[in-house]
């Protein structure tokens, strides 16, 4: 602190240590903050067709469905983007438990956070299970979120559905 | 030097504590109406702007920070001073 340069190190070096403990306390701070995310998949249509998948008779889902979420109490001060992600759940006989991503979306303002999209099918991602055939499942249709902090931690989470659908018979032989 | 702007030790005890306590007082200023507002952006404007302003009230030596000039001793003429000083051994070896 005797001169210039001294008192100019100290303040810039004590201005980053509690500059760090400014992010620590918005970081930590932001796990507490309540939310409160609704949303619903409606499945409306589910078809199955075979194709041949590397050299495999293979059972493609194809779906249509809407989705109704409000993702707004999401975005808080520390929210910089949702990635959001509709998945199907089942059980099968092989696997306790597959999720296939069926659509997904980057939100980016509260004002875009209110998602009602219709007739969504799963045009980007295939809809296939791990082994050839899908078998005898019944599926439940989720929207995941992932919250992407400007500081802190990722936090995701889900809103839950309680729709589940048996997967039909293929339509072509 | 003329920009080295020191200050005396009672302007430094000062300044130590003005900086420190105008720091976090920013930060935890900005970090309430950010949080209030809910607008990130501004808490860190707010504590920007009190870093600025805190090294305005910090850096220049202000003369509330000199108003504790050292007293020193009258100076004492020594023997030493009046001795001239000899070569060193290092120099003669050179020399020769």
């Amino acid at each position: 602190m005797y001169n210039l340069a001294q008192r100019a190190n100290a303040i810039f070096a004590f201005a980053m240590t509690v500059q760090f403990g400014l992010l620590l306390s918005i970081a930590i701070s932001s796990l507490y903050l309540t939310s409160n995310p609704i949303g619903k998949v409606d499945v409306r249509e589910l078809n199955i067709w075979l194709y041949n998948y590397d050299n495999k008779e293979t059972e493609f889902a194809f779906i249509e469905m809407n989705l109704d979420a409000d993702l707004t109490s999401l975005f808080n001060w520390n929210t910089k983007q949702l990635f959001v992600a509709v998945i199907a759940e089942y059980e099968t006989k092989s696997h306790d438990l597959n999720q296939v991503v069926l659509w997904d979306s980057i939100i980016q303002s509260k004002e875009d956070a209110h998602i009602k999209e219709v007739k969504v099918r799963n045009e980007k991602y295939d809809f296939v299970d791990i082994t050839p055939k899908f078998g005898e499942v019944e599926a439940k249709y989720s929207i995941y979120w992932d919250l992407m902090p400007y500081v802190g931690f990722l936090v995701s989470g889900k809103t839950e559905s309680n729709q589940t659908i048996s997967f039909p018979a293929p339509d072509n032989n | 030097m003329w920009f080295e702007w020191k200050i005396d030790f009672e302007g430094q005890k000062r300044a130590e504590l003005i900086s420190q306590v105008g720091i976090i007082l920013f930060a935890v200023i900005g970090f309430v109406v950010g949080f209030l507002l809910q607008n990130l952006l501004l808490t860190f404007q707010i504590f920007g702007g009190g870093i600025f302003i805190t090294a305005l009230i910090v850096l220049p030596p202000w003369s509330f920070y000199n108003q504790h000039p050292i007293q020193w001793l009258p100076s004492v003429q020594s023997d030493q001073d009046k001795h001239e000083p000899e070569e060193s051994d290092e120099l003669k070896e050179k020399s020769t």
